[in-house]
């Protein structure tokens, strides 16, 4: 469903050229839940910012369902972003002037979806999340976690081809990074939803099918989760204190 | 309600309506002022009381053009603010999938929403100003004026094309904000730093050099080699000045930027947070600093002005006698009788008439001009001008003053505190002539004498001794003889019309040879006459009797002090106001710079602010921070803004006659009074902006 194929970018700074991505390749299927790991600067955020074209790269394929999304034009892209993407940031990015239920409903709103059909999607990807209650609430007024699961509810309200997550954890707590990560799972249990999460946290990646070790801008293992989530957690930790050195700085 | 993109757009426009009020307000403060200043100023009802050419105007529109500059600056950084604080929005849309052609429409028609009613109550109340402010102006400084239009088109047109110029500037600024292509910054906008490299110590020693070599050599430059080298400087020389702009930017840079542990670690620690902030969004800070400067000294030189007024009106206020006239012997002018016969019609009483007689001889000189390639050319004339003279012994009789001439020798009459010029020097003068008998007299510099009865602003004035005088007089007629009538009046109500019917009967009854202009010089004419030239400076107009501007050119202007006084308000009081107005608006373009930098810099270390807290840091820790980058945007800019004018005048001052006349030692005190209402005015915007910044980090 999406293929990187070789994959390349470059940052320039000053006079300096950083290359953080040096051809990465890889494939998710429909209903995968996959994390990208790696220590810091390794080229995890680069890679699903280029991924979502946030960023422009200089070489590569990015494909969607067989369309390059590189090659689209400025309204096709808005279109895919709106229909096939789904977005969950670090820091929530939620409209502080607009309830919860609204912020949900805005990737329908932008595409004049008729508001029944609207809101009872809203309704049920809220009640899904645990923050029915909440749903009249404005940002300011609700948690972390709240905040978190809000931009995931947005994430799948035009049931996307797939979700794309940065650290959707970074800023959370082990308690709102597990309803995080559970809403995570719920979109894929129930609405076969598929999701490419960036992450530092090895607890929130042990729960993925897949785990993408990156390193240096290449990727360095892909990991298969087979066995049990606790399993799946010391194969993860493991790898990464190789990749570290021995020093074991990821969280647990 | 039912929920659609525009009920969202409307939602967030409301929640975020400071934004929209905080531009809408700029918006329409930069028309209001730029409209009420243009509407005054090309009224008909002022414009008659500026002469034509003048240098007043000039300057009028030099220093409101940098009013109109700052206007656009203070509009473009409010808009720069809007874009920014809307970015984080825009970049939520544009991730969820909306297009970027739609969130441009909607963009556009914010824009246009906001900038139509700042625009168009602008205009409005921009009007309603201007005639509340011509209405002032015609019922007190311009009561007898006879132009009474108060609007002129051209008015209405500048702040039009004003009004179009900030349209375009921010619909450009709103084009390139939704033609950027990377999402991520556009998210991140708010939060973008742009750090200044770092520099040494020897950057702000030399950043200093620069300011003060800049602002030094640009003015004095030309004077000393005018004066040493007898060479004028090309104008190219003005880009001097351009060094002293580079120094302020380097000063910021280093002030910013240059933090070294050194002798003093524990204020290096405590001010080490604030610090690294500021250097990590350097360039911006430095671009708002040195564009803050340029305007903190923008509104204090235009505001010097007003003392500049304030002291020439209380110098006029103090002349020695209230009329003063003067006319050639022949000339078929007013007499002591007829000043009598109207004074008893007005009910006027004078006290103090006396008449005077000068000769008028002609004086050696020396002209100078520069040529094409900026070498000084000194041509020696024996009969360069023509000078009006008084003996030792009259000039005593007259003013009680005994002035010991030495025969062969002269004393020159000026003006108190009065020095000699590049232009013409007392020693000029060696020779003088009988232009009737042809008698010639060589004469050396003495002294100079300073009287303002008898001092004539166009013709020089001398004291001869009394046997010389005797001499090179011998044999002169009435047609070389000037009559100095002056006389004081007692104070009544009538004073001021009897004065004007005084000066309209001097006016009527001047002959053509006295329908000159002040630069008019007989000997001059003579030389163009002999050498085929025409000559400019003879009235080609009869003169009108009833035009109050008269006195501006003609050289025979009665100095009436009553008449002086009043056209004097009219013209100064016009020019306070104008020069008032561009003051303000550079302070509210300051103002305005100076809080809109202030929010960013909460808006932009929010998450900076929020790591510290989780670090332990207090409140009161973070509000340290703040002030101390706070207090460095609004005491640099202010403190060399001030400096840079109050020096630049000081310099001005010397350089006008190498000593600083009490008169502008009194202009210079009040000037220094306008730079305290200055750093006032920015003590305030500082708190505003404090307080400002309490409501957005909650503390």
């Amino acid at each position: 469903m999406l293929e990187v194929q070789n994959l390349h970018k470059s940052y320039v700074v000053g006079k300096d050229t950083y290359e953080v991505l040096k051809g990465v390749d890889f494939t998710i299927h429909k209903g995968e839940f996959v994390a990208v790991m790696g220590p810091s600067g390794s080229g995890k955020t680069t890679l699903l910012n280029c991924i979502s074209c946030f960023i422009p790269y200089e070489k590569g394929k990015v494909l969607l369902n067989g369309k390059k999304l590189a090659q689209l034009k400025e309204e096709k892209m808005a279109e895919i972003r709106n229909q096939e993407l789904g977005f969950v940031f670090q820091d929530f990015m939620l409209l502080d002037g607009l309830t919860v239920f609204e912020n949900v409903c805005i990737p329908q709103v932008i595409e004049d979806a008729p508001y029944e059909k609207m809101e009872k999607k809203a309704k049920k990807l809220l009640k899904m999340f645990g923050i029915w209650e909440i749903a009249d609430k404005y940002p300011a007024e609700i948690s972390g976690g709240q905040k978190q699961r809000t931009a995931v509810a947005r994430a799948l309200m035009n049931d996307p081809l797939l979700i794309l997550a940065d650290e959707p954890t970074g800023n959370l707590d082990s308690r709102s990074s597990e309803a995080v990560i559970e809403a995570f799972l719920a979109a894929q249990r129930n609405l076969d939803a598929t999701i490419f999460m960036v992450t530092h946290d090895s607890f929130s990646a042990s729960y993925c099918d897949r785990v993408i070790v990156m390193k240096d801008g290449k990727i360095y293992k892909e990991l298969i989760r087979t066995g049990d989530r606790r399993t799946f957690l010391d194969e993860l930790l493991t790898e990464l204190k190789i990749i570290n050195g021995g020093d074991g700085d990821e969280d647990e | 309600m039912k929920m659609s993109s525009s009920s969202i757009f409307l939602k967030l426009r409301r929640y975020n309506k400071k934004n929209y009020k905080q531009l809408l307000f700029c918006t329409f403060f930069s028309i209001f002022l730029v409209t009420s200043f243009v509407c005054v100023l090309y009224s008909p009802v002022v414009q008659a009381g500026f002469p034509e050419g003048g240098d007043s105007l000039k300057m009028i529109m030099m220093i409101f053009a940098l009013a109109v500059l700052g206007c656009l600056i203070f509009n473009i950084y409010a808009a720069g603010l809007f874009f920014r604080t809307k970015s984080r929005e825009t970049g939520v849309f544009l991730a969820l999938g909306m297009s970027k052609k739609r969130l441009k429409k909607e963009l556009y028609k914010e824009l246009c929403l906001s900038l139509g009613k700042g625009i168009i109550s602008g205009i409005v109340l921009g009007v309603v100003a201007a005639v509340g402010i011509l209405w002032i102006l015609l019922h007190t400084f311009l009561t007898d004026i006879l132009e009474r239009r108060m609007f002129s088109a051209a008015g209405l047109g500048i702040s039009l094309f004003f009004a179009a110029v900030t349209v375009l500037i921010l619909f450009f600024m709103a084009a390139r904000y939704m033609r950027r292509t990377n999402l991520m910054d556009i998210l991140n906008e708010e939060k973008k730093n742009e750090p200044l490299q770092l520099v040494k110590k020897g950057y702000g020693i030399a950043g200093g050099i620069f300011l003060v070599v800049g602002l030094l050599f640009g003015y004095a430059g030309p004077q000393l080699t005018a004066n040493l080298l007898k060479f004028q400087m090309p104008a190219i020389w003005n880009a001097v000045y351009l060094v002293a702009a580079v120094g302020i930017y380097m000063l910021f840079v280093f002030f910013i930027v240059y933090h070294k542990r050194g002798k003093q670690p524990q204020k290096y620690y405590h001010n080490l947070i604030s610090n690294s902030m500021m250097k990590f969004q350097g360039r911006q800070t430095v671009r708002n600093m040195c564009i803050l400067a340029f305007l903190t000294g923008a509104a204090l030189y235009a505001g010097s002005y007003i003392p500049d007024k304030l002291v020439m009106f209380r110098t006029m206020a103090d002349t020695p006698v209230d009329f003063n006239l003067i006319y050639r012997q022949t000339e078929q002018e007013i007499q002591k009788e007829d000043i009598e016969v109207m004074a008893d019609e007005y009910g006027v009483t004078i006290t103090d008439y006396q008449e005077v007689l000068f000769a008028e001889l002609q004086t050696s000189g020396v002209e100078r001009d520069w040529t094409d390639d900026g070498k000084l050319i000194e041509d020696y004339y024996e009969t360069y001008a023509y000078g009006e003279f008084i003996s030792a012994s009259v000039y005593e009789q007259y003013t009680g003053t005994k002035v010991e001439v030495e025969p062969g020798t002269f004393a020159q009459i000026i003006l108190p505190e009065q020095t000699e010029n590049f232009w013409e020097k007392y020693t000029d003068m060696d020779l003088v002539t009988n232009q009737e008998t042809g008698a010639q007299l060589n004469l050396k510099f003495a002294k100079t004498v300073e009287d303002r009865m008898f001092y004539r602003a166009n013709v020089h004035r001398y004291i001869l001794n009394d046997s010389d005088f005797q001499t090179i007089t011998a044999q002169m007629t009435e047609q070389r003889q000037m009559k100095q009538i002056f006389f004081d009046v007692e104070e009544s109500e009538n004073v001021y019309d009897f004065a004007i019917e005084l000066r309209k009967e001097y006016v009527r009854r001047a002959g053509k040879d006295m329908a000159v202009l002040n630069a008019y010089n007989e000997a001059e004419e003579d030389r163009a006459e002999a050498a085929g030239e025409p000559y400019h400076y003879r009235m080609t107009e009869p003169m009108d009797p009833e035009d109050p501007y008269l006195y501006h050119d003609w050289k025979f202007n009665p100095e009436i002090q009553p008449i002086q006084m009043k056209t004097y308000l009219h013209e100064s009081g016009i020019m306070i106001l104008t020069f008032l107005y561009v003051s303000c608006i550079c302070l509210a373009a300051i103002g305005i710079i100076a809080y809109t930098r202030s929010v960013t810099i909460g808006v932009q270390n929010q998450k900076m602010f929020d790591d510290l807290r989780k670090l332990g840091a207090k409140n009161t820790y973070i509000m340290r921070c703040i002030k101390n980058q706070l207090r460095k945007i609004f005491v640099l800019p202010t403190a060399i803004g001030l400096f840079l004018i109050l020096s630049f005048l000081m310099i001005i001052y010397i350089g006008n006659d190498k000593r600083i006349q009490s008169t502008e030692w009194m202009s210079f005190g009040c000037t220094v009074g306008f730079a305290v209402i200055i750093c006032i005015y920015q003590l305030i915007v500082y708190r505003m902006s404090l307080k400002k910044l309490r409501e957005i980090l909650k503390l």
